[in-house]
């Protein structure tokens, strides 16, 4: 077999046609049209361009001259004959698969995409319960001092509406995974966030002055205690900030370095990872809020209602201040959420074998989590 | 294509086009290996992604017949990132010695900063040949000192600075760049550069102030024909407005953006020179290479970046088409004579100094 290209001799830019083979015992012989031998020597020293696409191959001699050729697949033969494994072989192959690779890719982004969904917030979750045992309350007593210096002010309220208060945080506490006794309700002035509640890692739950004097009735106060104990309960604090910073450790990690490519890796998952974060939470300490409610004969929908007030006062100015409702646009489709569930829990489209969780329903929930 | 006349003296002048036989469909095949593979490797792939993407652009682009060839060593690139990974490491490691630490790193990786940059210029130079004879690139420190650090921060901090150091920084590559032993020369008074950007500054300043004309319009409009203006769509809403402002504004700042790059492209280009008298043309339009590449960015976008690999080729291809050399007698002549003095000259040092980045 043979193959046709150009001969460059050593040291020129000119060449002639010319056509190369294998002769002998791995002999490559290049010639003429007419038989003319340009050059003819063994296999060592010999030197050939990777494949690629449809690129010119080039195989430089010994000698310095150079042989090149458009015939791509007649150069690998060539080579492989001269005992030469030609190189860009296995990338070729894969170009012309091109549709497996494209599967291939596509999987690798699913199973990033699962990992990012999935893996994560479960690793989180579960650093997050750990560190709940040994750390929670030194991190919760700081958080609290800091926030004393910063933002919050002494209560105004007085001995009554703190009893009324305990007694009615009491009782959600029955609901929660410590049982009563195991979390704190700690009442603070705070004018500068607003009518507004938080939980520490430890189990303390914050209530400022403004929020408890929005309050109209014990449903809407049943309602915030119970929603905030299902923030401890998951531990919902400690889990957003181990998301926020086991992204980067893990791309880090994972790709070892620096580069544009990785550099934006980095930066694209904290972005995904972290905006969805505080509405799963929401939704899910919204979620145990109305089962706690019902258990104690509550209704959902007056916390719903008490968002839906909250939203209307923060937002009728020009700007909206934070507040217990921080993110407004939400707030209806987290209203509406608890509304529907006076009577039970949401039916979870999703539950049942493979066929309900591939159903339109639960893809479309999914989607709009 | 070769269009042939007179020169003032004996040699005659042929005008030889750059030809780009690339394709979309090729590179996407190109593209997706190398993505494919760099994300299974975890980026370690990343350096031969990188030379099979060069090699492919340079080999689909010829001249006169002869296409461009891209050696380089994917290993020589892989040392240099890892050399820069370690700089950077060490600037987190200066982070926790202290501000001291801090600041001896900051200056050390300014004065450092010039070195790799003429480094990286220089590998992809050496590595980047035509007819068997190679490029070269050769600048002191001080030369990419100015070019890369000086000028820039001046620009920056003056603006009207920055023609002055767009075109120091064209002129660095450029003229420190040889081609089989001859310099390559871009000459011309850098009064044409401040006029680009001047062009592209009053032309920002026009688009401002029409639309800042036209918002004024809309509100007197609304404000005072209120019967009429309801029955029109009119974004008079504050935050749809100014969204809708700044996506308008946003486009045409891309555009004249990538304008007054490709002016500025245009104007080193055709004013470079070989020695020996072969000049470079570059007719590529300012305006058709801005709506290639928003075009380009758009559909990117809308596929998700599918379509990146195609975009490439299509800048590629309308850019290289624009280009071509003027050459001064016979160009086989002129290749055949740089390869000698290549050969005499002995092939470059390769030592452990050079990489890639």
């Amino acid at each position: 077999m043979s193959v046709a290209g150009r001969y460059f001799p050593p040291n020129e830019a000119r060449f002639h046609d010319a056509v190369a083979a294998v002769v002998g015992k791995r002999q490559l012989r290049i010639e003429t049209a007419d038989g003319h031998v340009l050059s003819d020597g063994p296999a060592r020293g010999l030197r050939a361009t990777p494949r690629l696409a449809s690129l010119t191959r080039r195989i430089e001699l010994p000698s310095g001259a150079r042989f090149e050729t458009e015939d791509n697949d007649g150069a690998d033969a060539l080579l492989w004959k001269l005992w030469r494994l030609p190189r860009g072989k296995t990338t070729a192959r894969l170009e012309k698969l091109w549709p497996v690779v494209a599967v291939l890719l596509l999987l690798t982004v699913a199973g990033g995409y699962l990992f990012a969904d999935r893996a994560v917030p479960a690793a989180t979750e579960r650093l997050a319960k750990v560190t709940l045992i040994t750390m929670a309350h030194p991190m919760s007593e700081q958080a609290l001092l800091a926030l004393d210096r910063f933002a919050l002010t002494p209560t105004g309220l007085g001995a009554a509406d703190q009893a009324r208060a305990e007694a009615l945080f009491e009782r959600a506490e029955a609901q929660g995974r410590l049982g009563t006794g195991g979390y704190r309700l700690v009442f603070r002035g705070g004018w500068r966030i607003g009518p507004n509640a938080f939980a520490l890692p430890d189990g303390t739950v914050v209530i400022t002055d403004k929020l408890w004097l929005a309050m109209q009735d014990e449903d809407e106060a049943l309602g915030v205690f119970a929603h905030e104990i299902s923030h401890v309960d998951h531990a919902h604090q400690l889990q957003r900030v181990y998301r926020v910073s086991l992204w980067p450790a893990a791309v880090a990690t994972l790709t070892g370095d620096i580069s544009r490519m990785s550099e934006m890796a980095a930066n694209l998952p904290g972005l995904i990872a972290q905006a969805p974060v505080p509405d799963g939470f929401e939704r899910q300490a919204d979620d145990d809020a109305a089962r706690m409610m019902r258990a104690l004969g509550a209704k959902p929908s007056h916390l719903a209602a008490l968002l839906e007030r909250l939203d209307r006062a923060a937002c009728h100015g020009k700007n909206c201040p934070s507040g217990w409702v921080s993110d407004h646009a939400d707030v209806a489709a987290r209203a509406a959420r608890l509304k529907a569930q006076d009577n039970g829990a949401i039916a979870d489209v999703c539950a049942g074998d493979w066929k309900a969780r591939l159903s339109i329903a639960c893809l479309r929930s999914l989607a709009s989590r | 294509m070769n269009a042939i006349w007179r020169g003032p003296e004996t040699d005659v002048a042929t005008t030889h086009a750059v030809e780009f036989r690339g394709t979309g469909r090729e590179y996407f095949r190109v593209w997706l290996v190398n993505v494919t593979l760099t994300i299974l490797t975890l980026g370690l792939y990343a350096p031969w992604a990188k030379v099979r993407t060069r090699r492919y652009f340079h080999g689909v682009t010829s001249l006169a017949g002869y296409s461009f060839e891209y050696h380089a060593a994917p290993m020589r690139i892989l040392l240099g990132r890892a050399v820069v990974a370690a700089a950077l490491f060490a600037g987190l490691v200066s982070l926790q010695l202290g501000r001291w630490a801090v600041v001896a790193w900051a200056l050390a990786a300014i004065a450092v900063f010039p070195l790799l940059v003429r480094q990286a210029i220089r590998f992809n130079a050496r590595n980047t040949s035509w007819r068997g004879v190679r490029f070269n690139f050769f600048a002191s420190y001080r030369e990419a000192l100015f070019a890369c650090v000086v000028w820039p921060v001046a620009g920056l901090l003056t603006l009207f600075l920055l023609p002055a150091a767009r075109g120091v920084w064209d002129r660095f590559r450029v003229n420190h760049l040889s081609f089989g032993g001859r310099m390559f020369r871009a000459e011309y008074s850098p009064a044409r550069m401040f006029t680009i950007f001047a062009t592209g500054f009053v032309l920002i300043v026009g688009v401002l102030v029409v639309m800042i004309g036209a918002t004024m319009g809309v509100m007197v409009f609304t404000t005072r024909m209120h019967d009429v203006a309801q029955h029109f769509i009119v974004p008079v809403d504050p935050t749809s407005f100014s969204q809708v402002f700044t996506l308008l504004f946003g486009t045409c700042a891309f555009f004249i953006a990538v304008f007054v790059m490709q002016m500025a492209n245009n104007l080193t280009l055709t004013h470079t020179v070989i020695e020996g008298g072969h000049r470079i043309v570059s007719k590529a339009s300012p305006s058709r290479v801005a709506l290639i590449v928003m075009s380009n960015t758009v559909l990117t976008v809308l596929t998700l970046g599918l379509f990146w690999p195609f975009a490439k080729v299509r800048l590629a291809r309308y850019r290289m088409s624009q280009t071509s050399v003027i050459a001064m007698g016979d160009l086989d002549a002129f290749a055949n004579e740089a390869l000698e003095m290549q050969s005499t000259m002995g092939r470059e040092i390769s030592g452990l100094m050079e990489f890639g980045l």
